[in-house]
């Protein structure tokens, strides 16, 4: 997720929702456990983290919002900006098509495409806190 | 002019933190000092809530029921951060904000020996979400959320904790 919106700033595009969701499905469908997005093959020019996540699980703790910070994580009519907890009714989707994207979907899906190859998405990561985001991404696309 | 400030004490915090404070540091909150108003810009220390007393007496609290629409292994997915002092230990080496971000927008506390990954606020009067260790070690993430991630998060209908890690 972060790869992608990084990728978009390189090419100077607005990351949109769907079509970073085109390239990949989600699993399982059911039940409700964690949800993956699984790459299409063949569509997604992102590889995958190959990071392991082995230990994650038992890792969590609590973020209190502050009312200073309430702007940052609720919407204006009060609700929050992204679900808080886990809900019982995740979005599942498998292959979606062309035709769900909004031209504005399309624009970003084609330019992503014209990839040819994989691009490293832990370098992409890695990147994230560097002085000179957009400059340091051009490095990277120097060796793809 | 917070912004830059905040960028040079996070390239010298550790060792000022060392040096500077000792290790009374570790061990008191906001609310002892009062007075030291200009300490949350200048200091990247993260704010974590001490553990309430009534610490004891929630550890004879029976789980919590209502969440079988999740999978088994999901209802019992508990913690190791259910003391402040180790959350504390993890949170001084890993960094949670973004460059120049404000570092009074949340307080990060640990979890009760009740509570799982999939339960939701039930009734707490404070405002809150989970979050793993790895999201800030391993991925990057750093708060508050750009509007990209939370959207995904939004459209997708899944807590944080909830989207595996590898996604």
């Amino acid at each position: 997720m972060q790869a992608f919106r990084l990728l978009c700033m390189a090419l100077y595009l607005q990351p949109t929702l769907r079509a970073f969701l085109y390239f990949f499905d989600t699993r399982p469908r059911s039940p409700t456990t964690w949800l993956s997005l699984i790459s299409r093959p063949r569509i997604n020019r992102l590889d995958a983290f190959t990071q392991s996540f082995k230990h994650f699980k038992d890792g969590f703790f609590k973020v209190v919002v502050k009312q200073v910070g309430r702007s940052h994580f609720y919407t204006n009519d009060g609700s929050t900006k992204f679900p808080f907890f886990w809900t019982g009714n995740p979005w599942r989707y498998k292959g979606m098509a062309r035709e769900e994207l909004s031209v504005a979907d399309r624009e970003v899906v084609d330019a992503v495409m014209l990839f040819s190859n994989k691009i490293p998405t832990k370098g992409l990561v890695r990147v994230y806190n560097s002085v000179h985001p957009i400059i340091d991404i051009e490095g990277i696309f120097l060796y793809i | 002019m917070s912004s830059s400030s905040d960028r040079v004490s996070l390239s010298g915090s550790s060792s000022e933190r060392l040096g500077g404070s000792g290790t009374s540091r570790s061990g008191s909150s906001d609310r002892e000092e009062p007075e030291n108003v200009e300490r949350i810009p200048m200091e990247r220390i993260v704010e974590v809530r001490e553990d309430p007393p009534e610490e004891l007496a929630e550890s004879s609290w029976l789980a919590k029921a209502g969440y079988e629409w999740a999978a088994a292994d999901v209802q019992t997915q508990h913690s190791i951060f259910r003391w402040s002092r180790l959350l504390k230990s993890w949170l001084n080496c890993t960094p949670i904000f973004e460059k120049g971000a404000r570092r009074d927008i949340v307080l990060l506390e640990r979890v009760t020996v009740v509570e799982c990954v999939c339960h939701s606020r039930d009734g707490a009067v404070e405002e809150f979400f989970y979050m793993y260790m790895c999201h800030f070690s391993q991925l990057h993430i750093r708060l508050p959320f750009d509007e990209f991630t939370m959207g995904v998060l939004h459209l997708l209908n899944v807590a944080l904790t909830q989207l595996h890690p590898n996604s």
